[in-house]
């Protein structure tokens, strides 16, 4: 219910509340008049802007008073236009003066009262009627009570009264029309505003700073008619990791003065503004302001259940419609009025009800507690439209696409690799709608192998540390046979559980297991990962290597963890990264190393290869084998040749392999004994060398260049005495290589 | 006063003081005033700390060491005095004015001179935080975070007012106009 309703049920006239003096009196007299107060008025983008208008002073005590004796003849109030009409019995003549006091008791007997901080009322006189015939009614006219100031900044008692008036209203609007015990709004109160229980102290500069006013009586009335956990203390705009429970509170009474200013109908009732009183005007009064519509201009700070403003704004959009007096015929979300709640009500009976129903009940009251009041134990509906507002805002309550995998048996598959899973939330209700969603664990499922190094953390959403911080998550791991394997509250980032170089000790499906660690953080946003950490060496391709090939032997490393890679050794020998012909090996991937030739390995049989990354060691061992039969190989990349050849030939160990030169490539052939492809039938054919394999399954020399030949094709091949055929014949050939001798 | 990073406020003093909390305690009869007492709610701030440590006051003369914290990344910290009952600074050293990011303690100091013939005096320093405002002149925003700093008794007197009594009881009326 509005203002303008809430006029219609009030009479015009003021109260007659009245007492008489004299039993004997003979002559009665009404007295009449108004009382107004001088306000500053202000705007989001001008500051105070210089305007001073005079406003009735509403619901306000009004005393005629004896002059002459200082005695009260009778007692009135003010009504929403600031007049009055008492009724006084009195006869003969008196000096007549009318005073209006900062308080009220329109709202169940208790008082709402702008006193000094010593409890002194302030007050405002009318004009002095000497001798005035108290036969005759008396109108003293419109008294209007001017600024006042302390320490230099300006400030009227009945501005602040008038708040509390227009919060009451409102209050009762909702449902409430009596305070539970008198509440005091105290100025001037230092340099620094604050509410305690009942009582509302204003700072010096503040007693014009309306949303500061109606901030601070909102706290007051939450500590009346609700629940607050808040540790209290100095607080800001702009902070995303406050404690959940000032959050709830700060917000509450920042969305409060908002709404009663919509109540009021105040043109863009949706701001908090902190001036400046000293009497000056424009932008520079300005020293704090924010916008509830957008969070302006802490949006980039402002989400989740952590903070101040998100809590104010979400609480705004639930209130706000197309009739919100801001110069615009539409509402931004969902909830713009279009729809009322169930039971016919409107956003704000809605949000009270749930803030002095379910929400006071509360223990370690936050905004998810109000939250959950929507909806238990009376269900007001419209949750899709309430869970889009909530969601603006990044208070998540809302069931992730996993659930419901609480427990073991429902555990979600989580791929284990070092990507972040998407956003989760920890909140679950089986209930429809689903609400309240605290105390819920998130089961994930990962095979792991034993032996196996992993990492398991959780983070906050987007690994934000400004905004969204409002988890506080225990990270649980168990093994395949159920049993707890590790756990963790606070390693990772913030708040969060993490548990690194962990190793498996058995083979399976193990289960991770994240919730909150309780308290004022029931729910909240995650994000999670599992991976194999540290490095290893899974596997070879090819599986085994020969001592010599023809061309290029390439090797292809197959693991984990080799973004890191420092280091590579190939039986002790330390390899060069890059591209060849730079380096000797690259790292396509994680889990790849490329080693583009293998050669001229030092021993056959089992060779190490070593791996170092940044954080961790891995070795494996890769057969050598002796190639079976003779291969001739030039390790020189230009087969032309200027300074001659290196030439290296491999062969079964022990085998005598006879390596020839030929300028023709005419066969040569001796039936049963050897088939070479040069050497014209051994006319042309010269043997240069005859190496013995040894234990390294090759042999390797240079050859200078020839001289007397000049750009010439020189063909070489080899032919074997293989060892283990006695050194008889037949004796197998080689490849054959070619170069061009130069010189 | 400790200055533990004295070789980085030799190098810096341009860019102002930093200095470790373990400053002295505000002795008996200083009281710094906001934030409140941690059972109050406290009206909400804008996104800068400021914590004062004040000094005795010794014929009239005292020392204010102050740190100012962002709460959110600055374009621009500024820090003014004000001497709402008189008094005069006789030096102030504030902490740069450039940019900070979120979080990074800023130190300053200053000097005061404040009446010796009241029962109580106050100054009051002022932080002033520039951020990012599509709202504001130059998409830039001022906003300011005020701590005082008192001794003695500080009578907080209102002007504009005339005591009176009605019935036994005082109230302070204010002035008025009359139509």
């Amino acid at each position: 219910m509005k203002l303008n309703q809430l006029r219609l049920t009030r009479p015009l006239a003021a109260l007659a509340l009245f007492t008489a003096l004299s039993s004997t009196a003979s002559a009665n007299f009404t007295v009449t008049g108004t009382f107004n107060y001088r306000d500053r008025a202000f705007s989001y983008n001008a500051g105070f802007n210089g305007n001073e208008p005079a406003l009735p002073i509403r619901s306000a005590e009004v005393q005629v008073i004896n002059n002459s004796n200082g005695s009260v003849l009778s007692t009135g109030f003010t009504d929403a236009n600031g007049d009055f009409s008492i009724f006084v019995v009195g006869s003969g003549t008196r000096d007549i003066i009318v005073r209006c006091r900062s308080q009220s008791v329109f709202f169940g007997g208790s008082r709402l009262r702008c006193v000094t901080t010593s409890n002194v009322l302030y007050s405002v006189s009318s004009a002095l009627f000497a001798g005035w015939n108290q036969n005759t009614d008396l109108n003293v006219g419109t008294t209007i009570s001017e600024i006042i100031t302390s320490g230099g900044q300006e400030a009227n008692p009945f501005n602040m009264l008038d708040m509390g008036v227009y919060s009451m209203e409102y209050i009762t609007s909702v449902g409430n029309p009596n305070l539970f015990g008198q509440v005091d709004i105290e100025w001037p109160g230092g340099s620094g505003s604050f509410a305690s229980g009942f009582r509302a102290n204003i700072a010096t500069d503040d007693g014009y700073d309306d949303t500061v006013i109606l901030h601070e009586l909102g706290h007051v009335f939450m500590n009346m008619y609700s629940d607050a956990d808040s540790p209290g203390g100095s607080h800001s705009f702009g902070d995303s990791d406050q404690n959940p429970l000032l959050s709830y509170s700060e917000g509450h009474a920042t969305f409060f003065a908002a709404a009663v200013r919509q109540f009021m109908g105040i043109f863009i009732p949706a701001i908090y503004m902190d001036n400046n009183s000293n009497g000056s005007t424009g932008t520079g009064t300005i020293g704090l302001r924010m916008r509830l519509e957008s969070a302006q201009p802490y949006q980039s700070s402002t989400g989740g259940e952590a903070t101040e403003v998100g809590v104010a704004c979400v609480l705004w959009d639930v209130v706000d419609t197309t009739a919100t007096n801001d110069g615009n015929s539409t509402d931004d979300d969902a909830l713009d009025g279009s729809q009322l709640f169930n039971g016919g009500i409107d956003g704000d009976q809605m949000v009270w009800n749930a803030f002095t129903g379910p929400a006071a009940g509360a223990s370690q009251v936050t905004i998810n507690d109000l939250w959950s009041g929507f909806f238990n134990p009376t269900n007001y509906g419209l949750y899709p439209e309430l869970l889009g507002v909530f969601d603006n805002f990044e208070i998540r309550n809302t069931l992730d696409p996993e659930e419901p995998n609480n427990s073991f048996a429902t555990a979600s598959i989580l791929t284990s690799g070092t990507a972040w899973s998407s956003i989760k939330s920890l909140y679950y209700s089986a209930s429809n709608p689903p609400a309240p969603g605290d105390h819920d664990n998130d089961y994930y499922k990962v095979n792991l192998t034993n032996g196996d190094q992993f990492d398991a953390e959780v983070r906050y959403p987007n690994g934000n540390s400004n905004a969204h911080t409002y988890a506080d998550t225990h990270l649980y791991i168990y093994r395949p046979n159920g049993t707890l394997f590790n756990d963790d509250t606070d390693s990772g980032q913030g708040r969060n559980g993490a548990l690194l170089m962990q190793v498996a000790d058995q083979t399976g499906e193990w289960r991770i297991r994240v919730t909150t660690e309780g308290g004022h953080r029931e729910t909240g946003s995650y994000q999670l990962r599992v991976f194999r950490s540290g490095a290893s060496i899974d596997s070879f391709d090819p599986p085994s290597l020969d001592a010599v090939t023809i061309g290029a032997q390439p090797l292809t490393i197959n693991g984990f963890g080799f973004s890191s890679l420092t280091r590579l050794e190939v039986n002790g020998v330390l390899q060069t990264l890059g591209s060849f012909p730079f380096g000797s090996y690259t790292v396509p991937s994680d889990s790849q190393i490329l080693i583009h030739d293998v050669q001229q390995l030092s021993a056959l049989g089992l060779i190490d290869i070593d791996v170092t990354t940044s954080t961790a060691t891995a070795s494996a061992q890769i057969q050598v084998n002796a190639v079976p039969l003779p291969v001739l190989r030039t390790t020189t990349a230009n087969t032309t040749q200027t300074v001659g050849i290196d030439l290296e030939v491999g062969s079964a160990v022990g085998d005598s392999v006879w390596v020839s030169v030929s300028l023709t490539l005419l066969p040569t052939v001796y039936p049963g004994i050897l088939t070479l492809g040069i050497g014209d039938n051994g006319t042309d054919l010269f043997t240069v060398w005859k190496p013995s394999i040894g234990l390294k399954g090759w042999r390797k020399r240079h050859y200078g260049p020839l001289s007397g030949l000049s750009g010439i094709t020189g063909y070489w091949q080899a032919f074997a005495l293989q060892a283990s055929n006695g050194f008889n014949p037949p004796y197998p050939e080689s490849n054959i290589i070619t170069t061009v001798i130069s010189f | 006063m400790k200055h533990p990073f004295t070789l980085i406020c030799a190098l810096s003093l341009s860019a102002g003081l930093f200095f470790s909390r373990e400053l002295p305690a505000a002795s008996a009869g200083i009281s710094v005033l906001a934030p409140q007492p941690a059972s109050q709610n406290c009206k909400p701030e804008a996104p800068i700390r400021l914590e004062l440590f004040p000094s005795d006051l010794i014929g009239g003369r005292s020392r204010v060491d102050y740190v100012v914290t962002p709460v959110m990344d600055a374009l621009a910290i500024e820090v003014t005095v004000e001497f709402p009952g008189g008094g005069n600074p006789r030096w102030h050293t504030p902490p740069a004015r450039g940019a900070a990011e979120r979080g990074r303690e800023l130190g300053g100091a200053l000097s005061v001179d404040l009446p010796t013939n009241l029962s109580g005096v106050e100054v009051i320093v002022r932080a002033h935080i520039s951020i990012p405002d599509a709202e504001a002149p130059d998409g830039i925003g001022v906003y300011t975070t005020s701590r005082s700093a008192s001794w003695g008794d500080l009578v907080r007197s209102v002007n504009g007012v005339t005591e009176t009594v009605i019935d036994g009881e005082l109230t302070l009326d204010t002035a008025a106009t009359r139509l």
